[in-house]
């Protein structure tokens, strides 16, 4: 982040609510929103971009990510009427081409949900820790101290304080023989 | 090899500091005041909606947890002025297990 010039966290904050926001409405899955949201970080690590280009990387990011995820994802006219048609549709073609350059078309990417998940499990798929676990790692997305975490830890951490709130930090059974994997991979 | 609590702690640390910081984004914070995500907001952030009993008694955990008064928000020591999450933990409630299942 220290190489851009025109960005700062508080930015890439707004804007990543924003498609929060977006993708609550299209009733999307939750891997869109963190896939997404790693497309967009590993963009930004690698390019300065100016700040008219900011929200044009963000719906482009989040198109891929969608295509990527969804069975059936919003079509490029969708997306572009969402940024109010700032973008023409060949914009976001160009911006899509870019980005998927820029990231040597590598989209694989070990989201937090998956962790998530294998936890929730070794937890007899409780769905209060699990919703409580999701809003956590969705806060993961947005706040900047966390862009660093590694997602398994991310999702350990989110499901250890969501067990933490909900007065079961005691394990019922040994979640050891699920969570064995967590550092190995 | 698992994660240890003290390795998941500068995590939770963020996470809980997060929480208790002013709303930063807003989608997020009305995704999860929804009854489609159990209202999961309102169990975390307690003192702005006072209608629910539970949620306060669950910050307050996590605040015993962590090692802070339960309104007072005693800062323990961070560099600026943020909470940390210590590990003194568990010792303040031997009893509460039982009770813990009944908020739900």
């Amino acid at each position: 982040m220290s190489k851009h010039t025109e960005i700062d966290w508080e930015k890439r904050g707004v804007l990543v609510d924003w498609v929060l926001q977006v993708h609550a409405r299209f009733n999307l899955l939750q891997e869109t929103l963190f896939l997404f949201t790693n497309i967009l970080d590993r963009f930004l690590s690698s390019r300065p971009i100016s700040l008219s280009k900011f929200q044009l990387v963000g719906i482009t990011a989040f198109f891929i990510a969608a295509k990527y995820e969804e069975t059936y994802s919003p079509s490029v006219a969708e997306i572009a009427r969402l940024a109010d048609d700032m973008y023409s549709i060949e914009d976001i073609l160009k911006a899509e081409r870019y980005i998927l350059k820029t990231l040597d078309w590598d989209l694989r990417y070990p989201g937090p949900l998956g962790w998530l998940r294998r936890g929730s499990k070794a937890d007899d798929c409780e769905i209060k820790a699990r919703t409580v676990g999701k809003y956590l790692i969705e806060i993961g997305c947005l706040e900047w101290r966390l862009v660093g975490t590694v997602p398994s830890m991310l999702a350990a951490a989110a499901m250890w304080l969501a067990r933490l709130v909900l007065g079961r930090e005691v394990w019922v059974r040994s979640p050891l023989k699920l969570w064995r994997f967590w550092l190995k991979t | 090899m698992t994660y240890s609590e003290a390795e998941l702690l500068p995590t939770a640390n963020i996470l809980v500091n997060y929480i208790l910081e002013p709303i930063q984004h807003q989608s997020l914070y009305k995704k999860y005041a929804h009854k489609k995500y159990l209202k999961v907001r309102d169990l975390l952030r307690p003192f702005e909606f006072c209608s629910l009993t539970f949620s306060v008694s669950a910050v307050q955990r996590v605040h015993e947890a962590v090692g802070i008064g339960a309104m007072g928000r005693e800062y323990d020591g961070g560099p600026d002025g943020r909470l940390v999450v210590s590990e003194r933990r568990y010792s303040t409630r031997a009893g509460s297990e039982t009770r813990a299942r009944s908020w739900w």
